[in-house]
């Protein structure tokens, strides 16, 4: 289509489009307007007007405009065009229909254009090209697959359908990547505008782990993300790129943001724009982390409960946002900031984000100082409030205690009961009990039988943990006793049983002797490996498999089995030797596993033992050196430990070595564990060779690419 | 009047006219003229078709003899659900096959009458077949070496066979009535008339005519041109597949299934069959609902129209050797106040469906000529090119390569792009010095066009960096040369070589040869920039832009 118009028409739509790109939309389409208004217009050129106009309007997000230049003109003149334009000018009112949640009759006519388009033997997309090109490239040619591509690129631009451009699109962003043009990569992931495309490219990018190519790439998405479509494009690239802006990118990219999160409206733009921040906020200072937390706490969205029925999903993006940017407030902006999320809580509560708005306010709390902390507790928990578990929870953060012995009593066993209902056996017909916290239920059928297994969050649990100091100690043993009958179950799935056996690491400091031998009768065997799949899912990886359309995880062998490890060990660190040498032993075989989640949990388990070996720190130091990145990030965590270790001078050999070798390693986490090893380790010594090696490591880590590596060797960290 | 005025209803009779004139041939009128209509089924038959140009009375007896004797046997209707095969269909065929024939009686290569009697007499005989319950003692259904004898075969079964077969048995039951004391066709046929081109008129008359067998069947004899006659009885066979055999009222008597009432409601929708003998057209009318004219004249004729014009098509040789012919036209009647039913949905989509068919096979027949032909050219191709081969040694590389180029441009011209710029591709590169500067600017463009068109613009890129410097050497406005620029503008472009593009882009602007030209160039290089994401380089749009 656009190849067959004046060629000072194919000049103007160019220059409207980059126009629009770069933030001038009212001026492109007035441009358009004009161009459209003149009386000696040949159909065809009017129809690539009238699509352009269309498209711009598409990718800003007014899909209902867009939609009503087809109504209004442009499906009458399409009418006397070319088959193949006819056929993509169809399509192209597809992807508008498409945007406005598709109407039946939009369906029906897209499909019916699907027809049209193989009677006519017309294909948008080129795919033989494209698929030659991909063999091509796959072979190393891009020297062949770049000009294939790029003329496919070229054929669909000119044919005028965007979707056929944009596959294009996709196909020269991998191969940018390929060729090493990330910068180019990254735009056409922006105009491509797909998930996993973008991904693909943040990836690469971040694998590159070159400055220019970061800071080439984020100046190419602020300077033409500007239309609605390619901004949330640009948001997803600049998210997952946040841990590698350059520091002095960072307040131009909250520049470019900041305009779209102040906007009132809470659309798609106004999300991408949040999530970004709350990616970035972390790294925000000053004057940037002042405009952030100020455009978060006095948007509209803040401060208005959503409408009955709706959900504001961005308000979570914001209170992340404000909760990353809170380590710089002073006290008085903190009380600022603390009582405009208060709210957020009560009057114009949202259960979507009521989790985080009340972590934002522990948060504070935290860090705010006492005064702060009466006040907030005042707020939150007046007398005679009826709480929820969440804000149950919440007071044992803030050091409220709530409840009397008789009432916590009476909710343990209400909350035991109904745990002990999370597998229940019923007849077919059997109306099953109602389960706390369920997420979803899996029922499997035997003859005139059901199964029924609850997929269970772990609130009410956590609310158990946090007073269980309260519970006598018959109610410990019930709940203790109801857990380990629920993680027993044969047709429990294993997420449960994971979830269930970390909740028990923490009752270690309330187990009776019997009771302490009861957990390990039962999560021993479990430590040792001894875990199966749950009866009715024997083919543990039927939901992991690629052909399943139902990708769900619910846990693996792998995880039970870890759990169990790092419980038994956080029960021994509360109850120093009750297991002894039989904990030490499991953890020892899982340390050998062939399995990497395995040896990961053995590692943190490791860590927990409150008597450290000097044969276990030799262990952990070359634990540090595993080829799985994970594993060696638990082994780095192990030296994390608060009580500094006591290392011979071969161990501290071994693990200068493994920093030093850490300055070097493609992984980020492994990096950045390293270098927090690094800084903890210098935090305790004060002079020597080992001292001056570790603060050469250091310097190292301070220079990284990444932030997150970089900050992890701050002393305040 | 650029047409004939048409009967528009029962009982406006008019009269045939003579030679030269237009004529009315219409079930209606030739009704009207033979007497009362009659159901098939009454054996009260009523006059005897005219059996036009038939000059001797003994043959104009026994033909209405021979009607009589058939119309029983065809009255037996062993096929309701089939459109009417009774003796109204075979006096039909006799008015259609008398008036096909009427250009040829008009001329030195009349029919004689007893090609005419053999002729009519197939009329009445070509369908006998299908009414033959007893058809199980026909050779015919005997060489099937059926699993189970006739008589037990279900009713279902016993009509498919005689409905695939009813031409062979048509035929056996002729040869059995010759001088049969018990004709199968209730008449016993003697020498008066020729039995044997009768049954072979039966036997052909729905086989394919591109056959062997075909052939077989209507080869001329002495005083009898088979193919002639045959070409008249299928003729006229499918010029009455029309309203007149296909009524509402039995339809709906009738449980059709939907491949049925297709056929049905074709033939119901075929009104009548004109001929305008002046012009020597056959006019096919076509009736439809009011309102719905638009809509099923795009969908029946076009069912409709194509069988009739191949039969028309497959017989035009035989009929242009006689110095006569037909063509056939379609018109659809314009009646405001017509009663004409529509069809059901589910017969509107089986047609469609049908027309979808057909289509996808002509598409395929369409697609293997173009190959034909092709495949036609290259033995051609391949010859020159074998003798250029052969010379080789003989010619200057210069002669060698301009006469490789021009194969190459038929080869090209042929279809051949692939085989084409692989023969000259090579050999441009490694020889093209030996020609000179115009000749290889000439040669050379063209095969980067080639090249181009053929996806191959590494190979073309090539080719424009080795005329780059020839090109040099011709004036900035020199046709050709602003030919090459734009073929290597093109080549750059499709190569993805973005810098190069623009430098060639650059380079031809001053040279642009009309303002035309100049924005075509800037609109490639401004596509160029936004494709590539090189926005710095586009400017805000100005007004003389807009």
């Amino acid at each position: 289509m656009i190849d067959k118009i004046p060629a000072h028409h194919r000049v103007l739509l160019v220059r409207c489009k980059s126009w629009a790109m770069r933030g001038h939309l009212s001026d492109a389409l007035a441009a358009l307007d004009v161009a459209v208004a003149h009386d000696n217009l040949d159909s065809l050129t009017k129809a690539a007007l009238l699509s352009a106009k269309a498209e711009l309007l598409y990718l800003d997000g007014r899909n209902q405009d867009g939609l009503d230049i087809f109504r209004n003109a442009l499906d009458a003149i399409s009418e006397g065009l070319p088959a193949e334009t006819r056929i993509a000018i169809g399509y192209n009112r597809s992807s508008l229909s498409l945007a406005t949640l598709f109407a039946e009759g939009d369906a029906d006519a897209h499909y019916a254009l699907i027809d049209r388009s193989a009677f006519l033997g017309i294909e948008m997309e080129d795919t033989r090209s494209l698929l030659d090109a991909t063999s091509q490239a796959e072979r190393g040619k891009s020297y062949d697959s770049l000009p294939a591509i790029w003329r496919e690129v070229l054929r669909t631009y000119y044919q005028g359908c965007w979707a056929a451009l944009r596959a294009a699109l996709r196909y020269m962003a991998d191969e940018c990547l390929r060729i090493g043009c990330f910068a180019e990569a990254a735009y056409n992931a922006m105009l491509v505008g797909q998930k996993e495309l973008t991904k693909r490219v943040a990836d690469a990018l971040l694998r590159r782990e070159s400055v220019d190519v970061i800071r080439d790439s984020v100046n190419r998405l602020i300077a033409t993300g500007n239309l609605a479509k390619h901004f949330c494009q640009a948001c997803s690239v600049i998210e997952m790129l946040h841990d590698a802006i350059p520091d002095a990118l960072l307040h131009g990219v909250a520049r470019w943001l900041l305009p779209r999160a102040v906007k009132p409206a809470d659309d798609g733009i106004h999300r991408a724009a949040w999530t970004t921040l709350a990616a970035l906020a972390g790294r925000l200072r000053g004057e940037a982390a002042r405009l952030v937390v100020d455009a978060a706490i006095t948007h509209p969205v803040w401060c208005r409960a959503p409408e009955r029925g709706r959900i504001s999903v961005s308000r979570k993006d914001m209170i992340r946002a404000v909760g990353g940017c809170s380590d710089g407030m002073d006290a008085h902006r903190l009380t600022e900031v603390a009582r405009k999320t208060l709210p957020l809580l009560a009057e114009v509560k949202s259960d979507y984000d009521y989790p985080e708005a009340l972590g934002l306010v522990c948060h504070l709390a935290s860090i705010g100082g006492d005064s702060l902390k009466n006040e907030l507790v005042e707020s939150l928990y007046p007398r005679g409030r009826q709480l929820d578990t969440l804000l149950a929870r919440a007071a044992h953060r803030l050091g409220k205690q709530v409840g009397t012995p008789e009432e916590i009593a009476v909710s343990a066993n209400r909350i035991v009961e109904s745990y002990a209902s999370q597998v229940q056996h019923l007849n077919k017909d059997e109306s099953p009990r109602e389960v706390f916290g369920t997420m979803m239920t899996l029922t499997h059928e035997i003859d005139d039988k059901k199964v029924l297994v609850h997929v269970t969050n772990d609130v009410h649990l956590g609310f158990l943990t946090d007073q269980r100091h309260r519970l006598d100690e018959a109610l410990v043993a019930k709940v203790i006793e109801t857990m380990l009958s629920i993680v027993a179950d044969e047709w429990n799935l294993l997420s449960n049983k994971s979830s269930l056996i970390w909740s028990i690491r923490d009752w270690g400091d309330c187990l009776s002797d019997d009771v302490a031998e009861r957990v390990f009768s039962v999560l021993g065997p479990l430590a040792s490996g001894s875990v199966y799949p749950p009866r009715g899912m024997e083919e543990t990886g039927q939901y992991e498999h690629p052909l399943s359309r139902s990708r769900t995880n619910l846990g693996t062998t792998a995880e039970v089995q870890g759990a169990a490890l790092y419980a038994l060990a956080c029960i021994e660190r509360a109850r120093p030797s009750i297991f002894g040498s039989r904990i030490q032993g499991l953890i020892e075989s899982a340390l050998l596993s062939r399995n990497s989640d395995v040896r990961k949990f053995a590692h943190w388990a490791s860590g927990k033992l409150p008597n450290k070996s000097t044969d276990l720190v030799s262990t952990m130091i070359l634990g540090t050196r595993d080829p799985i990145d994970e594993v060696a990030r638990a082994a780095y965590d192990f030296f994390n430990d608060a009580t500094p270790l006591k290392l011979t001078r071969w161990q501290w050999n071994l693990l200068i070595y493994s920093l030093a070798s850490a300055t070097q390693s493609s992984s980020r986490r492994i990096r950045a564990s390293a270098a927090g090893v690094t800084q903890a380790l210098l935090e305790n010594l004060s002079s020597g060779v080992r001292l001056k090696k570790l603060k050469k490591i250091r310097s190292a880590f301070q220079r990284d690419f990444y932030d997150s590596v970089r900050s992890r060797t701050w002393p305040s960290r | 009047m650029d047409d004939c005025a048409r009967i528009p209803a029962w009982g406006r009779l008019q009269p045939l006219l003579g030679a030269g004139k237009m004529i009315f041939c219409t079930l209606r009128a030739y009704v009207a003229t033979s007497g009362p209509i009659r159901a098939s089924t009454v054996m009260s038959l009523g006059s005897s078709p005219e059996f036009r140009f038939v000059g001797n009375e003994s043959h104009r007896s026994l033909l209405v003899q021979l009607r009589e004797a058939v119309a029983p046997v065809l009255a037996n209707n062993l096929l309701p659900h089939f459109t009417d095969h009774s003796v109204t269909h075979s006096d039909n065929l006799v008015q259609l096959a008398g008036a096909l024939a009427e250009p040829l009686q008009n001329s030195e290569h009349r029919l004689s009458d007893d090609e005419l009697t053999v002729l009519y007499a197939a009329c009445y005989l070509h369908d006998i077949g299908m009414q033959y319950e007893r058809a199980g003692d026909t050779q015919v259904i005997q060489r099937l070496k059926l699993e189970s004898p006739w008589e037990e075969l279900s009713e279902a079964t016993r009509r498919d066979l005689l409905r695939i077969h009813h031409n062979l048995i048509s035929a056996e039951m002729v040869q059995a009535s010759v001088n049969s004391s018990a004709p199968p066709i209730g008449i016993q046929l003697g020498s008066r008339l020729d039995a044997s081109s009768v049954a072979c008129l039966c036997a052909a008359h729905c086989i394919d005519s591109k056959t062997e067998q075909y052939d077989q069947l209507i080869q001329d004899r002495p005083r009898m041109r088979m193919k002639l006659l045959s070409g008249l009885l299928r003729l006229a066979d499918i010029l009455d597949e029309s309203r007149r055999r296909a009524s509402r009222e039995k339809a709906r008597t009738l449980l059709l299934d939907l491949t049925a009432q297709t056929h049905w409601w074709r033939h119901f929708y075929t009104q009548d069959v004109q001929f305008l003998s002046s012009e020597r057209v056959v006019r096919i009318w076509f009736d439809f609902p009011p309102g719905s004219e638009a809509e099923y004249a795009r969908i029946v004729p076009d069912l409709q129209m194509p069988w009739i014009e191949q039969e028309f098509a497959r017989h035009r040789a035989v009929f242009t050797r006689y110095g006569f012919g037909w063509t056939v036209e379609q018109k659809v009647a314009s009646n405001l106040y017509s009663n004409v039913e529509e069809m059901p949905p589910l017969v509107m989509t089986e047609m469609l469906k049908q027309l979808r068919a057909r289509r996808q096979q002509e598409e395929a027949f369409s697609r293997l000529a173009a190959l034909e032909q092709f495949d036609e050219s290259r033995p051609h191709i391949e010859r020159r090119l074998a003798a250029l081969r052969a010379q080789k040694e003989s010619l200057s590389p210069g002669d060698y390569l301009r006469q490789l180029a021009a194969i190459a441009f038929d080869l090209w011209d042929l279809g051949g792009k692939r085989s084409s710029r692989m023969i000259l591709d090579g050999p441009f590169e490694r020889d093209s010095q030996h020609l000179s500067e115009s000749e290889r600017m000439a040669i050379g463009t063209r095969l980067i066009e080639m090249l181009n068109e053929d996806r191959a613009s590494f190979e073309a890129a090539q080719i424009v960096r080795l005329l780059r410097p020839v090109a040099e050497h011709l004036e900035d406005d020199h046709p050709m040369r602003r030919r090459f620029r734009k073929a290597a503008i093109d080549t750059m472009v499709k190569e993805c070589a973005y810098d190069e593009a623009v430098v060639e882009i650059e380079r031809a602007l001053p040279h642009a040869g009309s303002e035309r030209e100049r924005r075509s160039l800037q609109a490639i290089a401004e596509e160029m920039h936004l494709l590539q994401g090189e926005h710095v380089r586009l400017e805000r749009p100005s007004e003389d832009v807009t």
